[in-house]
């Protein structure tokens, strides 16, 4: 009990990450093994259908991910080398290669810092949190519905699953400790759904809503220069929230099948979670401040297109976002000085060299060239949609197993899918957009998010556990999604 | 004086219907223009042009094409048809200029091959790159301009890579403007398919090529062995223990 409220009161987690054996290795073996990939491309023939700048593109990209995985070198001077390499090799004008940190995906991750920033010291998510349990929490069922629910809901309001897992953490360890659970008890199967269902509802409700992680920005910002079409965040809360929260349901269910919770964890002690939502108080001027401008800015991005009929103005989400970092930073209003902002510089250049990398691949003509062998061995324009939407959700549910980025996955996957899409006469919105609602699935090992990782301190479950569940609600979302192709997704329009 | 004016108005009236007939009739009745491919290869630093046309002749079995500015027929050849003279002819009206065929086919479809010699096409120009780049690059374009009254049904370009240079890419075409990379007998060609052209209208195509160093990729192997060797002996340690990150 001490040891719970110990971490209520830490003002931040810090999560230290052990590298296994394996993971130790692949850092040993990655640089040389990166710079062999690249000695390859430079030296072998251009092959027959691509041009010099098309081969060192893939050959940049492919030495940059092998450097991005098996963590070498640090990911941001991996960035940095491709911003370099790209002109240097002739691949993209140094104009464009730099033009990248202008793009509006960066500006909005940047803004989403500045807002995680405000919400965090604002304390506003917490007293919500906190709230909701205390107020609907009667029972076991209900405590872990109402850990998915709020999770889902401050998703709205925060958008970095890291930080939301670090509010939700130690409001988790209280419950459990509500709950009489310990690590040493045989039958602590309540701990270990509160801990696994805290992962899989933290990353499942990312997947409804755009601006819940920066991945799915980048994602739409690659729909839209890829394809010219606009995905607002209003339809990609249409499309995708149904399927999050029967996704949500069925991994509830599927918990409580694999994790029986005993009859003596039934009756919950809420003292302690109420003793800690008395502890804050009324409502600072800080958490007003802060919940006025967060009004505004979800206000602003729910009513996207109809910005212009309510006010005569029209605010695209960057500009939202920006906005609302503005007014975080506002003398009187705001609640920020530009020191108390922690905006992630690295995962900002990072995301630039990763970007570049992916654009360039596409503009020298890799991807249509990549894609066409892939057909020519396939055959896959002779599939149905059906087939074809089935396999590339496969494809984009677990390949966290492979790429543990969520920005490195979006880069691959978002403009292969749309390259799929073209080459098979498909509207390519209607299987990228479905699969950049699996960006956020990285549910199945400790090391594939933060989240992940967070969760894994409490001891509750251990990798075996959490990837047959994980893996088990996977393969729920892809029925799910494949049956919404067939119906929701058909209905709004989206295929 | 009325008079006068009346019939010189008229006299200019009828003489600009006549021209415009005369343009309406070789726009109409010029034959038609199927398809067009420019495939340039390199003569030292000349390109030459090997032209293939597919086309329909008129009534008077003529078929009209345009001409290119930076370049000039050599040799005409006929694949299916019969030319009825071994030159072409070029002819004039305002300010179009365009060659005339003349085949014994009437309203038959014709092919034929036209070689054309582009002085100093592979001397090319600086390509620009921006300030960061790789050496020796340069630009080779042609521009095509339609230079007849009747449309090409389709046009495609293509230019070949000169020995010992590579392909470096196309400029100013992407997924979105796909071109293609062929290879066909001794040469690597970069090409694009511009479609139908219009009357007037202008098709260009440009290739970036360059020479990579003959010697570059031995160096950049000492260099990938020396920095895998140094940062391997440098971190031997992540092969003994775990390290907190």
């Amino acid at each position: 009990m001490n040891e719970a409220k110990a971490t209520l009161s830490a003002p931040e987690i810090k999560v230290k990450k052990v590298k296994s054996p394996f993971e130790l290795k692949m850092q040993f073996f990655g640089l040389p093994a990166a710079l062999i990939v690249f000695g390859l491309f430079y030296s072998t023939p251009v092959p027959v259908g691509l041009s010099y700048a098309g081969k060192m593109a893939l050959g940049v990209f492919l030495t940059a991910l092998i450097l991005w995985v098996t963590e070498s070198i640090p990911n941001y001077t991996v960035s940095l080398l491709v911003i370099v390499a790209l002109p240097l090799l002739g691949v993209w004008e140094e104009e464009k290669a730099m033009g990248v940190l202008g793009y509006e995906v960066i500006w909005l991750t940047f803004a989403a810092f500045i807002i995680a920033s405000g919400m965090e010291k604002s304390g506003l998510a917490k007293r919500l949190a906190l709230n909701l349990i205390t107020r609907f929490g009667k029972s076991a069922n209900s405590i872990l519905l109402l850990l998915m629910a709020t999770n889902f809901l401050i998703a709205f309001v925060v958008p970095s699953t890291t930080a939301r897992a670090a509010m939700m953490f130690p409001i988790v360890l209280l419950v459990i400790e509500a709950f009489g659970t310990t690590m040493n008890d045989p039958k602590n199967n309540l701990g270990k759904l509160l801990a696994l269902q805290g992962i899989q509802s933290n990353n499942l409700s990312t997947g409804a809503i755009v601006t819940a992680t920066s991945a799915q920005i980048m994602a739409i910002g690659f729909i839209k220069d890829l394809t010219g079409q606009n995905i607002s965040w209003t339809y990609w809360f249409i499309a995708s929230a149904p399927v999050t929260i029967l996704t949500l349901l069925a991994s509830f269910f599927i918990g409580k099948l694999l994790f029986k919770i005993p009859a003596s964890n039934a009756k919950i002690n809420l003292s302690l979670l109420e003793e800690e939502r008395k502890n804050l108080g009324k409502m600072s001027l800080v958490e007003k401040k802060a919940l006025v401008i967060f009004g505004i800015t979800i206000a602003l991005w729910a009513i996207d297109t109809r910005q212009i009929q309510l006010f005569g103005f029209q605010l695209s989400l960057v500009m939202v976002a920006i906005l609302s970092a503005a007014l975080f930073f506002m003398p009187y209003l705001g609640i920020l000085k530009w020191k108390e902002a922690k905006i992630s510089w690295n995962l900002l250049i990072f995301a630039c060299g990763a970007y570049a990398a992916g654009v360039a691949l596409d503009e020298t003509g890799v991807a249509a060239w990549g894609l066409n062998a892939l057909f020519a061995h396939l055959g896959i324009e002779n599939m149905s949609f059906t087939v074809i939407f089935a396999v590339i959700m496969l494809i984009a549910s677990f390949s966290h197993f492979i790429f543990t980025s969520k920005t490195v996955r979006t880069i691959i996957l978002i403009p292969t899918i749309i390259g799929i899409a073209n080459a098979t006469g498909i509207n390519p919105v209607a299987l990228a957009l479905p699969a950049a609602f699996c960006i956020s699935d990285t549910i199945t090992l400790p090391p594939h998010s933060k989240v992940n990782l967070i969760y894994y301190n409490t001891g509750f479950f251990n990798v075996l556990e959490q990837m047959l569940y994980g893996t088990l609600v996977l393969l729920a979302k892809w029925g799910l999604m494949i049956i919404a192709s067939l119906t929701w997704f058909r209905f709004i329009g989206l295929v | 004086m009325n008079k006068i004016k009346k019939l010189s108005y008229i006299s200019c009236l009828c003489l600009f219907v006549s021209l415009a007939a005369v343009q309406t009739s070789y726009a109409g009745d010029a034959g038609n223009v199927v398809s067009m491919e420019d495939r340039i290869t390199p003569d030292g630093q000349d390109g030459i042009i090997t032209q293939t046309i597919n086309a329909k002749t008129n009534e008077s079995g003529e078929v009209i094409f345009p001409i290119w500015k930076d370049a000039a027929i050599e040799s005409i050849k006929t694949i299916s048809g019969t030319l009825t003279a071994e030159e072409v002819t070029e002819k004039t009206d305002g300010d179009q200029s365009y060659y005339l065929a003349v085949f014994a086919e009437k309203e038959k479809e014709v092919s034929f091959q036209v070689v054309l010699r582009g002085e100093g096409f592979y001397a090319g120009e600086a390509a620009d790159l921006g300030d960061t780049y790789p050496g020796n690059a340069k630009e080779l374009s042609f521009k095509a301009k339609n230079t007849t009254p009747i449309s090409i049904g389709s046009y495609q370009m293509k230019i070949a890579v000169p020995k010992g240079k590579e392909l470096l890419n196309i400029v100013d075409y992407t997924d979105k403007k796909p071109f293609t990379i062929t290879s066909e007998g001794e040469y690597t060609f970069g090409g694009f398919d511009f479609g139908k052209v219009s009357p007037g209208k202008e098709s260009k195509l440009a290739i970036n090529v360059f020479d990579k160093k003959s010697g570059s990729s031995v160096f950049l192997w000492i260099i990938i062995i020396l920095l895998s060797a140094g940062f391997m002996y440098r971190n031997l340690d992540l092969l003994k223990k775990p390290v907190n990150e």
